[in-house]
């Protein structure tokens, strides 16, 4: 397949060991589903004989969820697996951890530049604690792309402290490729003694920065395994810096009030860690945790990887910019020290701003090309994370000159 | 002379003079013949007469009421009217008494009975040994107007508060925040002996106490009662009811019941126990900063 793929902002490729895991894990589940017991969840595989370990290669990594939650540890900085939650719908762990911030923040910080749908949740769980959300708009100066991540900083904490904030609800990267200073932003505010509380997404930093979010700054990080991960399949991810947070997110998760942040995947993770699983419990959806694992053990989370990888994107995206010269497609510009693996383009074509965002996908498609289109014309395209061929930067340059 | 009578005097004085002055005025413009200058004198006239109106009618608003137009202005409030007219009975009923040893007791009591009144009339609800106010401490919680809850706790005694009483009166406490009712933000002021001063954390079965409290959302701030020596009128047990009230908790000697508790429903008060709860929190640390230092072994 020819395909050159610049969609990992959306939904990551899957990696070749979660195809292997997946593929084994419905081949046993034609052979014999009883295998899918509590002790497989807790313990894994460690138990299986060598012919069975023959057969299903796919679960040779599979060590069990406190394994799973483990490696996630490593890669946040976080010491207890007992601090990670994992869930089906990463918007239930949102709506946790936005429930607890707002329990104790009046006001919380966001900007114009947080993924809407989780910026809608936040903002109802805020309505229904009756606190605020304080919306900083910088979206069109950081896409004027004259200020830098000190300037964004800036006007980020002045806004906090302005507006008499006490919670704080960013994104690490944005779903439109912006490199957010929050580690900057949460020392300072930290530093003001003001914080309270802050929650932040790296669902588009995991697996595609070196370090995905503050972890030892931030209360309750939150990111899923699709998308820079590729682990295929959605599995949320949360991850709380204190084991203190950790109970409080359990206890709201166990409160007979929130019977809407139900998840059958995460109240499952939990019963089989606390050897309390309930026989009676709906039939859990478990292919994420086999995908999610495989990711990871393939080294997709693994540091020193990450930094090699962020290089050879920066490469990517330096080639990518080049291919759209002296076409109709040009660089959203935003400051290099805001810039990610993700490129923004607009069409300065009226024909292509005025088409339907399927319609663009089609076309590029038709050259070989997939990424994400947005109305007016506006491209995402996320760098590849392997050394980019000349043959596929041509294919991409060729794509720019036909779309128009 | 009093000083009434001498000021109602000299109005009446002025309205005279005033009339006498605008009686003049008036035979001069109609010699004249001049029509448009009648026409301006007499809407001078009436704009003083309706400014004079007004001003009369806004002092009448916020005078209190006679002693005769009393009745009148309670009959409005039909639950205090009746308290006042059961009041006034009583008051005959006390008068038709002509026994002079009788009448100087009942004098006593009912002067005890007006101080009292007054503190009620001055916002304030006062509960002595007794933990009934818990009740009027629920109505308070559960009040739409009240979404946040500021508690002052001074614990002095390691059971403070984990009684019957008061385990369910925090028990309310997680309920209403659990069913998005109010928020809680406690500070608990500790005795020295609670928490060392060589301690990172309080002794271990306050700690619990507090714990289980941030667990459930109470947002906690700690702080050594030593710490506040030299703002000792920030030392003592209160809880601020969004803007409607203000508690104030007293202990007995073992500081374990209440020996009184009083609601203050007056505004200034709850501004002034704001302005407490912000000085108070300069030198209190939330707990959770505290345990993210030192690590709690368990």
């Amino acid at each position: 397949m020819s395909l050159l793929y610049l969609d990992t902002a959306r939904l990551g490729q899957a990696c070749p060991r979660v195809v292997q895991a997946q593929h084994d894990f419905i081949r046993l589940s034609a052979d014999d589903p009883s295998m899918y017991g509590e002790v497989f969840f807790r313990d894994g595989s460690r138990g299986w004989s060598d012919r069975l370990l023959r057969d299903y290669p796919g679960f040779r990594d599979w060590q069990g969820i406190g394994s799973l939650k483990q490696q996630v540890t490593q890669h946040f900085g976080i010491q207890a697996p007992e601090n990670i939650f994992l869930a089906n719908r990463s918007i239930q762990l949102i709506r946790t951890a936005a429930r607890l911030m707002f329990r104790n923040c009046r006001n919380v910080l966001t900007s114009d530049l947080n993924w809407p749908h989780w910026q809608a949740v936040v903002a109802d769980e805020a309505a229904r604690s009756r606190q605020r959300v304080t919306l900083a708009s910088i979206s069109g100066a950081v896409f004027d792309g004259h200020v830098s991540a000190d300037e964004v900083t800036e006007q980020l904490t002045q806004r906090f402290i302005e507006t008499d904030c006490d919670g704080l609800f960013l994104p690490a990267v944005t779903n439109l490729g912006v490199r957010l200073p929050v580690t900057r932003v949460l020392s300072r505010l930290k530093a003001s003694g003001r914080l309270r509380f802050a929650m932040i997404d790296a669902a588009q930093s995991f697996c595609h920065l070196q370090e995905p979010s503050p972890a030892k700054l931030a209360d309750v990080t939150i990111t899923g395994c699709h998308k820079w991960l590729r682990g295929a399949l959605p599995l949320g991810i949360a991850v709380c810096r204190l084991p203190l947070v950790a109970e409080q997110f359990l206890a709201i998760l166990r409160s007979p009030d929130s019977s809407d942040l139900d998840d059958p995947l995460l109240r499952f993770s939990e019963e089989v860690c606390d050897h309390s699983v309930n026989g009676f419990m709906e039939t859990v959806n478990v292919a994420p945790l086999f995908s999610a694992n495989a990711a990871i053990r393939s080294r997709r989370t693994d540091s020193d990887e990450l930094r090699l990888q962020g290089r050879r994107q920066m490469t990517n995206v330096e080639a990518i910019r080049a291919s759209a010269n002296a076409t109709s497609w040009q660089v959203v510009a935003t400051d290099e020290s805001l810039q990610t693996g993700i490129v923004l383009m607009r069409s300065t074509s009226q024909t292509v701003q005025k088409m339907d965002c399927e319609e663009v996908r089609t076309r590029f498609r038709k050259q070989d090309v997939a990424l994400s289109t947005y109305p007016q014309g506006l491209i995402r395209i996320s760098a590849p994370t392997a050394q980019i061929s000349d043959q596929s930067v041509g294919t991409l340059a060729d794509a720019f000159e036909r779309v128009r | 002379m009093s000083k009434a009578n001498r000021i109602n005097k000299n109005s009446r004085r002025a309205v005279l003079a005033v009339s006498a002055i605008g009686c003049l005025l008036s035979i001069a413009i109609a010699v004249t013949g001049y029509e448009w200058l009648a026409t301006i004198f007499l809407g001078t006239l009436l704009s003083f007469l309706t400014a004079i109106v007004w001003q009369s009618r806004t002092k009448a608003g916020n005078a209190e009421p006679s002693l005769l137009e009393t009745p009148f202005y309670l009959a409005h409030d039909a639950e205090i009217f009746a308290r006042y007219r059961q009041l006034a009975q009583e008051m005959l009923r006390i008068s038709g008494r002509s026994d002079q040893i009788y009448r100087q007791c009942a004098l006593k009591s009912l002067d005890a009975e007006v101080a009292q009144i007054a503190v009620i009339g001055d916002g304030k609800i006062t509960f002595e040994r007794t933990e009934t106010w818990r009740l009027v401490y629920e109505k308070l919680l559960r009040d739409p107007s009240v979404t946040t809850y500021r508690s002052v706790a001074l614990v002095r005694n390691s059971e403070y508060w984990q009684d019957g009483a008061g385990t369910q009166s925090m028990q309310l406490n997680f309920d209403l925040i659990s069913e998005f009712i109010i928020t809680v933000e406690r500070t608990v002021i500790l005795a020295d002996s609670l928490w060392p001063t060589d301690s990172d954390l309080p002794i271990e079965s306050l700690r619990q106490w507090i714990h289980k409290q941030s667990i459930q959302g109470v947002w906690i701030r700690l702080v050594r009662e030593s710490d506040l020596s030299s703002e000792s009128d920030l030392i003592g047990d209160m809880g601020i009811y969004g803007f409607s009230a203000v508690g104030f908790q007293e202990f007995d000697a073992e500081h374990l019941r209440t020996s009184r508790f009083t609601l203050d429903f007056e505004f200034a008060s709850v501004r002034e126990a704001e302005e407490r709860w912000k000085r108070l929190n300069v030198y209190a640390s939330p707990y959770k900063d505290l345990l993210d230092q030192f690590r709690v072994t368990e």
